[in-house]
């Protein structure tokens, strides 16, 4: 036993060249050590590290595999530290010469996060740039939502038919930027009801989504000048359980049998029992949601659908709102500079061998 | 009424009880329906099969009790993986309603192991061979946190033990002692995942996802941010193949036996579209051929 | 047939079965199974958050180990619970301002790197992203399908110009994209849908009547 392990002891090649680093691009309080693997790092059963603050007194700090070399160390700033690495097979070990003394430090700046500080700086600075340009009064186009255009044509054929208009918001709460396009939608619809007398069915999921629609809806009506046309019942919280509210507003599209559906907001499940029983009604629907997993169903069983960022655009375009409408504009440049960004790099990729993909890295 | 609007007017009644019959009937009167593993399962399981014996693998089980069906099977399916091929594994959940599915999945699976198991060396260990970390909310503190400290994130375990006092944690400290996170899940956790821990610390993800998740998921996919990726319960079928085919594990195959009935479902369906279209389609010719 | 004697079984069916009457039409039963549901939930949340997560991280380290650092989120969690006092509602605000301030810092730069970043690196033509299919030359068709795809549904919504012109085609083919992808998502919940059904009838078949073996 003891020949073999004077022998084994014998046999294994330390590893060589520690170099211990301060971890680049980091907060510190880490150290990197890397190492050349044992010759006989296939034999081997582990690396052992071993740190040092004297370079005299040792201690086992941690274990790697064979086959790797590389070892990451939690330590204190500006402390000065001596590392050895042992090859281990069985009870023999074979270490290595210390490194040099080396100290952690804290960076001010991840350089591997500067794609990530150009690309903020950039969609940041336009989205500022464009809500500033809108608050001076500058005209900022934005294209009108084929789906908008469809409100005119749904809330008349509801007045000429004599029946209502229902407006479902969704199951999201006030924070969801949903849920806010959809107010703003929702104060348009009202102005509309208000000026043709159309009566307007508004239930609710959530009590504070509730009582802020409730008051758009009420200064819609005076802005029309039919204050007296609002009924206070039209709007009205129901539940904020996500099936017992979508059997509640089913409810209604059979009993009332409105003439247009309003299905805009935030949605889950829900969304295809609403649009499908609207369906099987007869009455017009416009839905729009974020709600990438929704959309299909809403796209089938509706006549207009507002698609993702459609929505956002359609409620800039409504409330001419200059946060809103330099948002869109901003996400605009936003969009015409990935796509510039992909067909530059597509050229310089396949042209050239310009290793185009690390700037993404 | 013409044959065109019978088929435009068809009785969902009748749709819903055909689609009862071919579900129920091959669960009823179980036939094997094998199933050929696709790139991205065969990946995931590359990736957690090629774990070394000194990292583990997390596998975040935050599948909430409706869409346990698809997603529990690929939990059991990796559990079974990684316990045959002796991997240390690190569970956790980032919801408190999903620790009890966390809970059953791994008793099943230890149970099945140890009641075949003859020695201690055979037998799974609490401790030993894998821990239940539990649940620590919000989901961003476990997602960054780890990347430090798991222990100082998870200093007490699901059962109350310290975390660093269990055997398997000792050379476990943070994402740079795990090989792979594999994020069970129904909604966009598995995107958190990237975005924070492989985004921050460089952690491979691998994913199990419900179908409707499916479609966003395949973008990441493609970009190599998820390293393998398991879609709905046919996913879950091709993991379990793929366990059973490279590593013997034997045990109910609950996602396989499903595959028939799904089949056949999707069949019905596809059948109920086009019988659909057809109608529609002469509808409208027989309604511009009228003056 | 090996009807189930477990009673957790039963159980588990009998509410299974009261949540499906739903189907029918919203009853009692429906409701009952429902707030059971959501009263042991909430249950289970207060007593695993207290005794797992606020009596080991907050109380334990703050009163008895003496880090009495923790005493500024003990505070600013506190506040939260201001909103219930109409005259010290608006202290609500520093909490929410904090945590929201944090979480944008956060989830930006993650995002813009996990979801814009690393996507556009995916999307450019390159022989690498070619050979990252493993499927041969067809790895340059699904690349230049990718690539059209992404600008052409990028132009779908540009809202800064009407669809006409350039803008006009490259729009129509981007929504032909969309299209295609909603119905990929369609077809994936049906399959999710139906793959729920067979989960619930293995329970109800198998576990509990044991029709299925």
């Amino acid at each position: 036993m003891n020949i073999v392990m004077l022998a084994g002891f014998l046999a294994i090649a330390p590893p060589a060249s520690v170099r211990g680093y301060d971890t680049p691009d980091d907060g510190g309080r880490s150290i990197t050590l890397e190492w050349t693997l044992s010759p006989d790092d296939g034999v081997i059963e582990r690396y052992e590290i071993y740190r040092s603050c004297n370079g005299v007194d040792y201690e086992k700090i941690g274990v790697m595999g064979r086959g790797r070399g590389l070892f990451e160390d939690d330590t204190e700033d500006r402390r000065q530290y001596y590392y050895k690495v042992a090859a281990v097979a069985d009870t023999a070990r074979a270490f290595s010469e210390p490194s040099a003394p080396v100290m952690s430090s804290a960076q001010w700046l991840n350089r591997k996060k500067i794609n990530i500080i150009v690309a903020v700086a950039v969609f940041g600075g336009l989205i500022l740039l464009f809500i500033q340009r809108a608050r001076r009064g500058q005209k900022l186009f934005v294209r009108k939502i084929a789906g908008l255009q469809a409100i005119d044509d749904a809330v008349g054929r509801a007045t000429e038919m004599g029946k209502p208009i229902l407006y479902c918001p969704g199951i999201g709460y006030i924070e969801d930027i949903a849920t806010i396009a959809s107010l703003s939608i929702l104060g348009e619809v009202a102005k509309k009801c208000g000026q043709y007398n159309t009566e307007l069915i508004n239930p609710h999921f959530d009590p504070i989504v509730y009582t802020v629609a409730r008051e758009i809806v009420k200064e819609s009506y005076a802005s029309v000048g039919r204050p007296d046309a609002f009924d206070p019942d039209s709007v009205y919280y129901v539940t904020d359980s996500q099936f017992a509210y979508a059997a509640a507003v089913d409810g209604i599209m059979l009993r009332e049998r409105p003439a247009t559906n309003f299905l805009v907001g935030w949605f889950r499940a829900e969304s295809l029992i609403l649009a499908e029983t609207g369906a099987s009604t007869g009455a017009i629907q416009i839905a729009g949601t974020d709600q990438v997993s929704q959309l299909p169903f809403f796209v089938t069983a509706c006549d207009y659908t507002l698609i993702g960022e459609e929505l956002y655009a359609a409620s800039a375009y409504i409330s001419r709102e200059p946060l809103l409408l330099g948002a869109i504009k901003g996400e605009d440049w936003g969009k015409v500079i990935i796509g510039a960004i992909i067909i530059a790099g597509s050229i310089l990729g396949l042209l050239t061998a310009f290793p185009i993909l690390r700037l993404f890295d | 009424m013409k044959i065109h609007e019978r088929l435009l007017r068809i009785d969902r009644r009748i749709i819903y009880a055909i689609l009862l019959l071919v579900v129920t009937l091959p669960l009823v009167f179980p036939s094997v329906l094998k199933v050929t593993p696709m790139n991205p399962v065969e990946k995931l399981f590359e990736a957690v099969d090629s774990t070394p014996d000194d990292m583990a693998v997390i596998i975040d089980c935050s599948y909430a009790p409706q869409i346990k069906a698809e997603v529990e099977p690929m939990a059991i399916a990796l559990l079974r993986h990684a316990f045959k091929t002796r991997k240390k594994v690190l569970v956790l959940s980032l919801y408190v309603e999903m620790i009890g599915l966390a809970t059953r999945a791994l008793n099943q699976v230890v149970e099945e192991f140890n009641s075949t198991a003859r020695t201690s060396s055979d037998s799974i260990i609490y401790g030993r061979d894998y821990v239940f970390l539990g649940w620590q909310p919000p989901p961003i503190v476990p997602m960054l946190g780890m990347g430090e400290s798991i222990s100082a994130i998870y200093v007490v375990d699901y059962y109350g033990n310290q975390t660093d006092t269990l055997a398997m944690m000792k050379g476990i400290r943070n994402y740079n002692n795990i090989s792979i996170l594999v994020a069970l899940s129904g909604s966009s956790i598995p995107i958190s995942w990237v975005a924070y821990a492989q985004n921050r610390y460089g952690l491979r993800v691998g994913v199990g996802c419900t179908a409707v998740s499916g479609a966003d998921f395949y973008p990441y996919y493609q970009t190599g941010q998820f390293t393998g990726l398991m879609v709905g319960m046919k996913g879950a079928a091709e993991y379990e193949e793929l366990v059973e085919r490279n590593h013997a594990v034997e045990g109910r195959r609950i996602a396989s036996e499903a595959m028939l009935s799904l089949t056949y479902a999707h069949l019905v369906i596809i059948f109920f579209i086009i019988a659909g279209n057809i109608g529609y389609f002469i509808s409208r010719r027989r309604e511009r051929r009228q003056p | 047939m090996n009807i189930s004697t477990d009673p957790w079984i039963w159980i588990a069916s009998i509410l299974s079965l009261a949540i499906l009457s739903f189907l029918y039409k919203e009853n009692p039963i429906f409701r009952a199974a429902e707030h059971i549901f959501l009263g042991v939930a909430n249950g289970y949340l207060v007593t695993f958050y207290w005794h797992r997560i606020l009596v080991p991280i907050l109380f334990r380290p703050l009163f008895q180990q003496g880090e009495l650092l923790l005493i500024i989120p003990f505070v600013v969690g506190i506040l939260y619970l201001t909103r219930f006092i109409p005259r010290l509602s608006w202290l609500v605000r520093i909490p929410i301002a904090i945590y929201m301030g944090y979480w944008t810092g956060v989830l930006i730069p993650a995002t813009i790197q996990a979801q814009i970043i690393k996507q556009m690196q995916g999307t450019v033509l390159t022989s690498q992203n070619f050979q990252a299919w493993n499927a041969g030359s067809w790895g340059i068709v699904w690349s230049v399908l990718i690539f059209v795809g992404v600008l052409c549904t990028l132009s779908y919504f540009y809202f800064s110009r009407e669809h006409k012109g350039v803008i006009g085609v490259t729009s129509r083919v981007g929504i032909v994209f969309v299209m295609t992808g909603f119905g990929a998502a369609f077809g994936y919940t049906v399959m999710a849908r139906i793959s729920l059904l067979i989960g619930k009838l293995q329970f109800l078949l198998g576990d509990w009547l044991g029709i299925i073996r």
